[in-house]
C-alpha cells in the first residue's frame, strides 16, 4: 500500500459495499434496507474523503489490489457515492418492505462496490473484474421486478452486456499481449502512439465496441432504453446516473479520450455526434415517460464524449462537468418519474396532465432538472455544454458544434413536452386521488435537482473546483505521458527503421 | 505459420459461432447457448494470448474473464427459464413487447 501517508481508505472504501452487500443477502427486509443506506452513506463518506485526499495530497494506490484514485477516479467516486445514497434514501419510500428487500438491497451493494472498484482500478485485470461485478448485479436488478417487461429487459440487458463485457475483455487481452502494457497509464500511451500495428487496432476496435456499449454510444446503444424502462425507478436512476458513466464513459476517458490518436479521436466524435442527434430525436417522440429520459440518456452521453473527443482543456472541462451535472439531474428526473409512476400508476404521458397540483415537490425538482438537462442558463448543464461547445469550436469540429447546438434544442423541447403533459394543465378527475411523494422520496430528488442545476458552482474558485480541475489535471497527465511515450517511439523508429510493435 | 494458428483460428470460429447463436438464433435457448461459446472461446483466445506473453498477467486477466462470464452464464439459465415461463415460448420474435 502506498500513498501520502495516512491510512490508507481504499480497503475501506470496498469493504463497505462489498460486506454490506452480505449482510443484506442474509438479513432480513427491514434490517436490510438499514444497511444498505448505511454501507452506501459510508461510500458517500469514504469518496469524500478520498476526493479531499487528492485534492490535498495527490493521487495515492494500493498498489496490492491493482487499485489507485487520482483527480478523474476521485470526481466519479464522489458522484458515485453522491448518487448511491440519494437513491438508497429513496428506495425506503419507494419499495414496499418485502421478502425480496435482502436481494434488492444485496444487488444495490455490489453494483455500488463494482462501480467503485471499476472507478479505482489502476490496471487492466481490475478494470476488467469491477466491471463485471457492477454488471452482473445490474442485470440482476434491471430483471428483480419480475414483470414480464422486466424479465425480457432483463435477459436482452444480460445477453448484449455479456457481449460488450467480451469485446471489452478481449480487446484488452490483445493489447496486454501486443504492447505488454498491464497499467491503464501504458494502456493508454499504447493506444494513442502513432503506427498502430494490426494487433492494436483490433485492440482499440474491441475495447470501443465494448465499452461504448457499456456507455450507450450510438450504435451500441440497444440494451439502454428497455433496461432504463423495466428497471425499478431507483434501479433506473442508478442505471442512467451513473453506471453507464463509471462502467463505459470512464474506460474510454481512461483509454482512449484523455490521448486521442490519431484516427479514434474522429470515430468517437462521430459516434457521439450520432448519439446527440439520434437520442434527443427519439427521446422526443416517446410517451412513456421513463423511455423519454433513456432515450435522452444516449443522447447526453454523446455531449460527454463529444467534449473530450475534442481533446481541447475547454472541451474536457466541458465533459466533466457535464457528467456532473447530468448525473444528478438524470438521477433527480428518474426519481420523479418513479414518483409519478407510483402516485398514478401510469408513466404515459397522454393519459397525464396536471399533476403539478397535486405533486408540487416533484413538479418543481422535475422542472429544475429537466432545465438544467437542456442546457437552459444559469443552470449547471448550460455551462457544462457552452464549453463542450467552445471545445467544439476551439478544435475546428464546426459539426460536431452544431450537432451540440441542435441537441440542446431537440432535448429542450423533449423534456418540455414531458412537463406539459405531466404536471402542467388541468388536472383530470380521476387524478383526484394522486397524493404527493413521501418524504423519504422527496429529499433525494430535491437534492438531486437542486445540484445538477448549481453544478456550475463547480467552475468558481473553491473546493468543488479543485475537484473538477483534479479530474482534468489527470487526464492532461495522461495525455503527456502518452506523448512523451509517442516521442519515444518516433525517436526509437527513426533510430531503428522499426514500428512500434 | 505459428504453432497457435490452428487454436487460435478454431477460438475465433467458435466466438463468431456464439455470436451468431445469439444474434441471429432469436431463441432464448439458442441465445443463452451463444452467451456460453463466446465465454469460452474468449477464455480460450486469452489463454492463448497469455502464453506468448511473459509475466503471467494475462493469466490473471484470463481466470478474471472465465468467472465473470460463469456467474454471466448461471445468471441467464433463470432469467431465460423465468422469460420462458412466462411468455410460454422459447421465440424471441414473439416476446416483442418492448420496442428496443
Amino acid at each position: 500500500m502506498s500513498g501520502g501517508g495516512g491510512m490508507n481508505i481504499l480497503p475501506l472504501l470496498l469493504a463497505a459495499p462489498f460486506a454490506g452487500a452480505c449482510v443484506c443477502a442474509v438479513s432480513g427486509k427491514r434490517f436490510a434496507a438499514l444497511v444498505r443506506t448505511a454501507a452506501s452513506l459510508a461510500v458517500f463518506w469514504l469518496s469524500l474523503r478520498a476526493a479531499a485526499r487528492v485534492c490535498l495530497g495527490g493521487a495515492f494506490a494500493w498498489e496490492a489490489a491493482g487499485l489507485a484514485v487520482d483527480g478523474l477516479s476521485a470526481l466519479l467516486l464522489v458522484t458515485v457515492g453522491l448518487i448511491g445514497f440519494a437513491v438508497s434514501l429513496y428506495t425506503h419510500g419507494y419499495l414496499a418492505p418485502s421478502a425480496r428487500e435482502g436481494g434488492f438491497s444485496a444487488l444495490f451493494l455490489l453494483m455500488t462496490g463494482g462501480m467503485v472498484g471499476t472507478v479505482c482500478a489502476a490496471d487492466l485485470v481490475s478494470l476488467v473484474a469491477f466491471l463485471e461485478i457492477a454488471s452482473l448485479a445490474s442485470y440482476a436488478l434491471v430483471a428483480h421486478g419480475g414483470g414480464k417487461d422486466a424479465l425480457e429487459a432483463g435477459f436482452k440487458y444480460l445477453a448484449i452486456g455479456c457481449l460488450a463485457s467480451l469485446f471489452a475483455f478481449l480487446g484488452a487481452a490483445v493489447l496486454r499481449s501486443a504492447t505488454g502494457a498491464a497499467s491503464l497509464a501504458d494502456a493508454a500511451s499504447a493506444l494513442a502512439a502513432p503506427g498502430a500495428t494490426p494487433a492494436l487496432r483490433l485492440a482499440a476496435g474491441l475495447l470501443i465496441a465494448g465499452f461504448g456499449t457499456k456507455a450507450a454510444l450510438a450504435p451500441f446503444h440497444a440494451w439502454l432504453p428497455d433496461a432504463h424502462t423495466s428497471a425499478p425507478a431507483p434501479v433506473s436512476a442508478m442505471l442512467s446516473g451513473v453506471l453507464v458513466k463509471a462502467l463505459g464513459v470512464y474506460a474510454l476517458l481512461r483509454l482512449f479520450l484523455a490521448a486521442p490518436g490519431p484516427g479514434v479521436a474522429g470515430v468517437l466524435a462521430t459516434l457521439a455526434a450520432v448519439s446527440i442527434i439520434g437520442g434527443a430525436l427519439l427521446a422526443a417522440a416517446q410517451h412513456d415517460y421513463k423511455r423519454l429520459l433513456a432515450w435522452s440518456s444516449v443522447s447526453q452521453v454523446g455531449y460527454i464524449v463529444a467534449g473530450a473527443a475534442t481533446g481541447t482543456s475547454l472541451g474536457m472541462a466541458g465533459a466533466l462537468l457535464h457528467l456532473c451535472a447530468h448525473s444528478a439531474a438524470k438521477s433527480a428526473l428518474f426519481l420523479s418519474a418513479g414518483a409519478v409512476d407510483r402516485a398514478a400508476g401510469t408513466r404515459d404521458l397522454r393519459r397525464l396532465g396536471g399533476l403539478r397540483e397535486r405533486m408540487p415537490v416533484t413538479a418543481s425538482s422535475s422542472l429544475a432538472a429537466s432545465l438544467s438537462l437542456a442546457g437552459v442558463p444559469p443552470l449547471g448543464g448550460f455551462w457544462s455544454k457552452l464549453l463542450i461547445l467552445l471545445g467544439c469550436v476551439e478544435a475546428g469540429l464546426g459539426g460536431l458544434a452544431c450537432a451540440a447546438a441542435l441537441g440542446s434544442l431537440l432535448t429542450l423541447g423533449a423534456v418540455m413536452k414531458a412537463q406539459r403533459a405531466i404536471f402542467y394543465g388541468e388536472l383530470r378527475p380521476h387524478w383526484d386521488a394522486v397524493r404527493e411523494a413521501p418524504p423519504s422520496m422527496r429529499a433525494p430528488m430535491v437534492a438531486l435537482a437542486v445540484l445538477s442545476a448549481a453544478a456550475g458552482l463547480l467552475l468558481l474558485p473553491g473546493p468543488p473546483r479543485a475537484l473538477l480541475a483534479g479530474a482534468r489535471d489527470a487526464l492532461r497527465g495522461t495525455r503527456q505521458a502518452a506523448r512523451f511515450a509517442a516521442g519515444d517511439a518516433a525517436e526509437a523508429r527513426a533510430k531503428n527503421g522499426v514500428r512500434l510493435r | 505459420m505459428s504453432q497457435a494458428a490452428l487454436p487460435a483460428t478454431l477460438g475465433l470460429l467458435l466466438f463468431c459461432a456464439g455470436v451468431y447463436a445469439m444474434l441471429a438464433k432469436r431463441s432464448i435457448s439458442k441465445t443463452a447457448l451463444g452467451v456460453v461459446l463466446c465465454s469460452y472461446a474468449a477464455a480460450f483466445l486469452a489463454g492463448l494470448l497469455s502464453a506468448g506473453t511473459p509475466g503471467g498477467v494475462e493469466g490473471g486477466m484470463a481466470w478474471a474473464g472465465i468467472a465473470a462470464q460463469l456467474a454471466a452464464a448461471l445468471l441467464l439459465a433463470p432469467m431465460g427459464a423465468g422469460l420462458r415461463r412466462r411468455f410460454g415460448t422459447d421465440d424471441l420474435a414473439k416476446i416483442r413487447g418492448l420496442k428496443g
